[in-house]
């Protein structure tokens, strides 16, 4: 067992419950409603499904990858048809008082599915063409059917997230000069295919006074946050920007912002300290594994975090375009919660069987 | 953890592993970079962003400019704003809690321990609506006693106000706050929580046009969040301005009228089917949703056994009685049934199989005619014939008149109930008998016609045939004066059945008014002819209650719900109206007087118009259109 990653996991949840709390203190709906208390207990949910997932052979899942795969893909059409609306984005399955974002196991089921695929493939050289159309095309039928949502956040991350997986794998470099310079060449030619939304916050990144009401004020607004906390902040509780009202979706996309603001430097950077370990340990997983399917879901998975780091904390410091993307184990959300545990639970798994005929218990 | 951060295990391949730790090289570049970014941000330029973050007092403030006003046809204010004094806390301000909110309790007339539960669930930074539209005295005392309660501040916001009441609320229609499922769909159209939209009536279907344009004004506020100055003004735009074709004079007059009843009056202009006046009784006062209804009014209007807040005009659905026998007049002569001058001899009942079907006049009318049994209601003039007719021919005529299904006029309406053999079957699964047949004749049975539909029956008698579309807004002018909206009288068909016919209808429902027998007499009015018609529609079977009994002795459920249709004048009508008294255990004869009220107050009051338009043309008095009288179409 890698304790030091269960530390840093455990760490990092209790530092977000504690900012959630700062973050909606002074919304007396939320408040009403305990939003930090509601997140402990997703956490604890969540550690209840990393322990059971623990007592499973990874390779039980990956087995069982491809189906798991065909259901999330389903679901995912199921999503754009009967989807439940949230700020004009179809994201959500309700079943009943369960509501099912497939686009959080849209992310598992890809790295399943490229780990199974690569993993059973025998030969040592890099790939060819030939061999990376299957797995080009297991990643982009989620990661399209999640941008038509639109969610082109998360869309994006699955593309990236097999992307990383396949050059841990190993492309031929012909083949690797091809794509990037293929990939160089359509940049301008996906810009058409942006929503003007999507567009503006792009556009902000490069000058924030563009759309001072828009992402471009949210943005402006974070920076100021950030900065203002300075080397000890400004005390829990004590976050002007955030109970002013001066910082949207505080408990969730921008709770980054809050943190950094009441703990300033030495919060911050502590919390960034915690994902550097977690992300190390989740990578050591990977050198560490019985075989390659495992090395590739631990890769996989901890590229997934990372993406989640960097676009999120990027975002509250203003090298993001703002997209909504929570910050893993810290930010509200029940669904990101528990899909964050169950991935870490896959990780400690793979990390548990390092060699390659480990008994159950063992 | 031997080798840490990273341990490997030798079966995974060697160029995989080498593979993983490039990741691990790159990822920890990017996170140093994102170190950097926060050493920069807040230890370089912290001391920066932290003078920014207290100065940050720039905030965006919503600005909602007023809605639009609402018109009668003649320019009679019926719905606009007013200022309304609201107060309001900041508890971070507030010194003594406890002590502001007693005062605060005592002079808003609320319980204590409410209104303090309430303060302590509020945002402490965010102002906190302690009570809407104050009264100007306790506006003024708080005024003179802010030094001594910090935190408390009167702030003005404009109210929506309905002058005439009463008066008119069923058309106009009240305010709301968005509801979730609402707020879902309007999101995209800059809705949010908390915002007014109407929920009812014009309020409601104009909504588009009534509501002002909301945005932000930019704002410096001090650390608590309270306004300083305004950095950048929102320009306010104010919703547009809606002309309803209604008169409302003439709708004040029905609504004294009928002060007293249950019931409905619909007025309508017959040459284009605009809606003079509409009348539901028990009404309710609009002006109670403004700043947001109590849950005590609103329960109270919800339990209200006579349902004030049903619109009886195009929801209420009845038994039609007599008038009904208009619709069975032209099918009777249509059909060719009977000619007109053709009598049939009444012994005031009808046996039929072993029912006996009585006429409402004992011992019978005698030989009688087409004209005579509109003009005294001949119950047993329509038996025998609409027995020849059967029930398919008189569904298919009552259709042709628009019963049956809404007439268009709004989304909330009733389409009352025109009964068939198929309908039955669907229904009941059970088949149509003939002796039903005979009871619809005379307008009873399985019928069910609105107020709304009545009127527009008799209107389009009166015009000779153009079934209209009703309408209640004549056009939509923005605040500047530009028409966004201009109304076009819309014709739902022309009814497929010669002028010779309809004159023969037209002379019964005159001679029911005029005629020496007629049953409408108490209708005349001097100097014109006017036509109508009664209708007693019976609530349940006489076998219930027995032919003896008065109105008083029966539940008021079981009383008898009385018709009245007119229109006039009789050679060129201007005005077409449907009254309705729900259960008022009365003949419909009853509300007769009522019609001749409504017509000679409008005719005199048109007459009068149209002579002062003649007169002053230099000066050229606007005259809506719908209110000059028109050549038939």
């Amino acid at each position: 067992m890698d304790w030091l990653l269960v530390l840093a996991t455990l760490l990092l949840s209790l530092t977000g419950i504690f900012m959630i709390y700062s973050a909606i203190h002074s919304n007396p709906v939320f408040l009403k409603n305990s939003l930090h208390l509601k997140q402990a207990l997703w956490s604890s949910i969540g550690l209840c499904v990393l322990l059971c997932i623990l007592f499973f052979d990874y390779r039980f899942f990956t087995r069982w990858a491809y189906l798991f795969y065909a259901l999330v893909i389903a679901l995912l059409i199921a999503v754009l048809f009967t989807g439940h609306v949230v700020y004009g984005a179809k994201r959500w399955l309700v079943f009943g008082p369960l509501r099912l974002q497939p686009s959080e196991l849209a992310r598992l089921a890809v790295i399943l599915v490229l780990a199974r695929y690569f993993g059973s493939r025998e030969e040592e050289e890099p790939m060819g063409f030939k061999e990376l159309i299957p797995a080009f095309i297991l990643a982009l039928a989620p990661a399209l059917l999640i941008v038509r949502q639109p969610d082109l956040g998360t869309g994006l991350t699955v593309f990236l997230i097999a992307g990383a997986m396949i050059l841990a794998v190993g492309v031929k470099k012909r083949v690797l000069l091809t794509i990037g310079s293929v990939a160089i060449a359509c940049a301008p030619l996906g810009w058409f295919f942006l929503k003007e939304y999507q567009r503006r916050r792009i556009l902000t990144l490069f000058n924030p006074d563009a759309d001072p009401l828009g992402a471009g004020y949210q943005s402006m607004q974070s920076i100021i946050a950030v900065g203002s906390g300075e080397i000890w902040g400004k005390g829990l509780l004590q976050g002007t920007q955030s109970r002013l009202h001066f910082l949207p979706e505080k408990h969730t996309d921008f709770i980054f912002s809050v943190l950094s603001e009441e703990l300033g430097f030495i919060g911050s950077v502590t919390v960034l300290a915690l994902f550097f370990i977690f992300i190390l340990r989740c990578l050591s997983a990977a050198l560490n594994a019985a075989d390659k399917e495992g090395a590739l879901l631990a890769v996989g998975i901890t590229t997934a975090f990372f993406l989640y780091i960097i676009f999120n904390i990027g975002m509250t410091l203003g090298l993001m375009p703002i997209v909504g993307i929570p910050l893993p184990l810290v930010s509200y959300g029940g669904s990101a919660s528990i899909s964050s545990f169950i991935a870490i639970g896959l990780v400690l798994n793979v990390s548990m069987r390092r060699k390659s005929l480990t008994p159950m218990f063992g | 953890m031997k080798e840490w951060p990273f341990n490997s295990n030798p079966a995974t391949s060697d160029a995989l592993k080498r593979r993983v730790l490039i990741f691990g090289i790159c990822f920890s570049l990017i996170l140093l970079g994102l170190f950097i970014r926060l050493w920069n941000l807040q230890v370089i330029q912290g001391e920066k962003f932290r003078t920014l973050s207290e100065d940050n007092r720039i905030a965006y403030r919503l600005v909602q400019s007023p809605r639009g006003m609402v018109f009668d046809s003649k320019g009679e204010l019926l719905a606009d704003n007013r200022a309304s004094f609201n107060i309001y806390l900041i508890r971070e301000n507030v010194k003594k809690l406890r002590q502001t909110i007693r005062l605060l309790s005592e002079i808003t007339e609320q319980p204590f321990q409410e209104l303090y539960k309430r303060t302590r669930l509020a945002n402490p930074f965010r102002p906190f609506l302690i009570k809407a539209d104050i009264s100007r005295k306790t506006m003024a005392f708080l005024e003179e006693h802010k030094p001594d309660y910090p935190g408390v501040f009167v702030q003005v916001t404009p109210l929506r106000q309905y002058p005439s009441r009463e008066k008119a609320s069923h058309l106009l229609g009240y305010m709301g706050e968005v509801s979730n499922r609402q707020l879902q769909r309007l999101k995209k159209r800059n809705y949010r929580q908390g915002d007014l939209l109407g929920q009812y009536g014009v309020e409601q279907t104009q909504e588009r046009f009534l509501r002002g344009q909301s945005g932000f004004k930019q704002v410096e506020v001090d650390a608590y969040g309270r306004e300083l100055r305004i950095v950048r003004p929102f320009v306010e735009k104010a919703g547009n301005n809606v002309y309803l074709t209604i008169d409302m004079e003439l709708q004040k007059k029905a609504e004294e009228l009928f002060e007293a009843h249950e019931g409905s009056i619909v007025i309508l202009d017959p040459s284009n089917g605009a809606i003079l006046a509409m009348v539901s009784k028990p009404s309710f006062n609009p002006n109670i949703f403004a700043g947001g209804i109590d849950a005590k009014d609103w329960k109270g209007l919800m339990q209200d056994p006579l349902k004030p807040l049903e619109n009886r005009a195009i929801r209420g659905q009845y038994p039609p009685g007599s008038i009904f026998k208009i619709v069975m007049g032209f099918a009777i002569l249509n059909e060719k049934i009977a000619r007109s001058d053709e009598k049939v001899l009444c012994h005031g009942s009808f046996p039929f199989g072993k029912r006996i079907f009585q006429d409402w006049k004992k011992g019978g009318h005698g030989p009688i005619d087409f004209v005579q049994s509109l003009a005294q209601s001949c119950d047993v003039y329509y038996y025998t014939n609409g027995q020849k007719l059967g029930i398919k021919r008189i569904a298919h005529y009552a259709r042709m008149f628009g019963l049956g299904s809404p007439t268009g006029f709004g989304a909330v309406e009733k389409g009352g109930l025109v009964p068939s053999d198929a309908w039955k079957r669907r229904r009941f699964k059970e088949r149509w008998y003939e002796g039903e047949t005979i009871s619809v004749s005379i307008g009873q049975g399985f019928n069910l016609i609105t107020p709304m539909q009545a009127a527009n029956l008799i209107a389009t008698v009166a015009n000779g045939g153009n079934l209209w579309k009703p309408y209640v807004v004549e056009k939509v002018l923005s605040p500047d004066g530009k028409p966004l909206f201009e109304s076009r009288p819309r014709l739902i068909r022309k009814i497929p059945i010669s002028q010779k016919i309809f004159r023969k209808v037209r002379e019964g429902l005159k001679e029911a008014v005029h005629g020496k027998k007629g049953t409408a007499k108490k209708a005349q009015v001097p100097d014109i002819f006017v036509a109508g018609k009664t209708g007693t529609a019976q609530t349940v079977d006489l076998k219930y209650t027995g032919r003896k009994r008065k109105p008083e002795e029966l539940p008021r459920k079981f009383r008898d719900h009385s018709w009245f249709v007119a229109f006039a004048p009789y050679e060129n009508p201007t005005i077409a109206i449907a009254i309705l008294g729900e259960n008022a255990g009365r003949p419909g004869s009853f509300f007769a007087p009522y019609a001749k009220e409504l017509i000679s107050f409008y005719l005199t009051k048109n007459e009068q118009q149209i002579l002062a338009s003649n007169k002053t043309t230099e000066e050229k008095r606007l005259v809506p259109r719908n209110r000059v009288p028109r050549a038939r179409r």
